[in-house]
């Protein structure tokens, strides 16, 4: 289970960015031997001005790295996953929680989040450069499924969704994931 | 220290058992002391011989011993500064070396049989304007699955960063994270791949 591209947790953002990164760097030499920056970026931004339609958010990835780090410019975070949770958000370590079960809730995090997902048995820690406030909403597909009443062994294709939403951009700021627990449940066959 | 009696006095001025034995210790360690002492450092010739007393008191000697450690530090701040210069080369170079070209001369005009390069086999848009500005790219890092292809955005284009597996084709834009299982024995070590998607219904009916 463990091995599904649909298990994979995307940071992203609101903005309409291309879909494709170029490479940032910030001078010779262009390339560090163990890391790399993508940067998505709107013409506007490439060309420094400084207007509502100037965003962007980098990537840098260093090898070996614990975290995936995203950095927001005048951007509004965003985070998807393919599958639903497993359990209530956990935020600021207990202080306050969700169940994304409503998507008009505001949830305010200080500084982190713990989410679990439901079959890809992933639990993912959520870090922020700064205090936020998301909303939340996820799709059920496996429950859509089983309403359809399909032969045995046969999906829709229909994809579940997991969508937490900053309520407004970040001037400058970042949110960085790591994955805390690969076998929460013990639904991943990788925990024998 | 304790003053040592002298050699001389090998008779014991005093009866008592104790103070006997407390004072031919006291010559013991008096001729230890002075056998020490004249210990020769040179014993070629008896001519050259130096003790350790008039070493010490020989200021050419100091000069010299002092030359030699100025000389020992220097040699070791040289190798140091020649190894710095050593990895800046070797590994600058690498990727940022504007050195003249051995030629600039076409080699089909040499003789030498050209290939038809494909635009696909171009750096690509993800290099944005580094392309323009004459710098190596590179073409065998581990993060150059980011760097391959047209879009650089399909599945196939993963990046197995360690300790998780990289990708930007997730359902939006952005770079999407996956679990990382490492395999290992005593002859290999690997990283799972992924596993192949569900049959859909679109499937299910073409097959049947």
């Amino acid at each position: 289970m463990t091995h599904e591209m649909a298990n994979g947790l995307t940071l992203g953002a609101v903005e309409n960015l291309p879909q494709s990164p170029i490479v940032h760097s910030q001078g010779t030499p262009a390339f560090s031997k163990l890391a790399i920056e993508l940067e998505w970026s709107t013409d506007a931004f490439r060309q420094r001005q400084q207007n509502a339609g100037s965003s962007a958010m980098r990537a840098p990835i260093v090898r070996g790295s614990p975290y995936t780090s995203v950095l927001y410019f005048n951007a509004t975070p965003r985070l998807h996953a393919e599958r639903v949770l497993k359990g209530p958000i956990v935020i600021d370590q207990g202080r306050a929680s969700s169940y994304c079960n409503n998507p008009h809730e505001i949830i305010s995090v200080q500084k982190e989040m713990k989410i679990a997902f439901d079959s890809a048995d992933l639990t993912w820690l959520i870090f922020l450069s700064e205090p936020m406030q998301f909303t939340c909403k996820q799709f059920d597909a496996t429950a859509y499924e089983r309403s359809l009443n399909l032969p045995p062994g046969v999906v829709s294709g229909t994809k579940s969704s997991f969508d937490l939403v900053a309520t407004k951009h970040v001037l400058k700021g970042m949110v960085r994931v790591a994955m805390s627990n690969n076998c929460t449940s013990g639904q991943n066959p990788e925990c024998k | 220290m304790r003053q040592a009696p002298d050699m001389e006095e090998r008779t014991p001025l005093k009866s008592n058992a104790i103070d006997e034995e407390y004072y031919y210790s006291y010559q013991l360690e008096a001729a230890t002391l002075r056998e020490f002492e004249l210990t020769p450092l040179q014993s070629a010739s008896t001519s050259d011989i130096q003790y350790l007393s008039e070493q010490k008191s020989d200021p050419k000697r100091v000069w010299m011993y002092s030359l030699a450690c100025f000389f020992g530090f220097a040699c070791s701040a040289l190798l140091l500064l020649g190894q710095r210069n050593a990895n800046e080369l070797t590994e600058g170079a690498a990727w940022s070396s504007k050195a003249a070209p051995f030629s600039t001369v076409d080699p089909t005009t040499l003789g030498v049989l050209g290939t038809e390069r494909p635009w696909i086999s171009r750096p690509g848009k993800v290099f944005g304007d580094l392309v323009d500005k004459d710098l190596p790219l590179p073409t065998n890092s581990w993060f150059q699955n980011f760097l391959l292809g047209s879009g650089n955005d399909e599945d196939g284009n993963k990046v197995f960063q360690v300790p998780y597996i990289l990708d930007i084709a997730g359902s939006i834009t952005g770079i999407r994270t996956h679990a990382c299982h490492v395999q290992a024995n005593d002859r290999m070590v690997m990283v799972r791949d992924f596993t192949p998607k569900r049959p859909i219904l679109s499937d299910f009916i073409v097959r049947r």
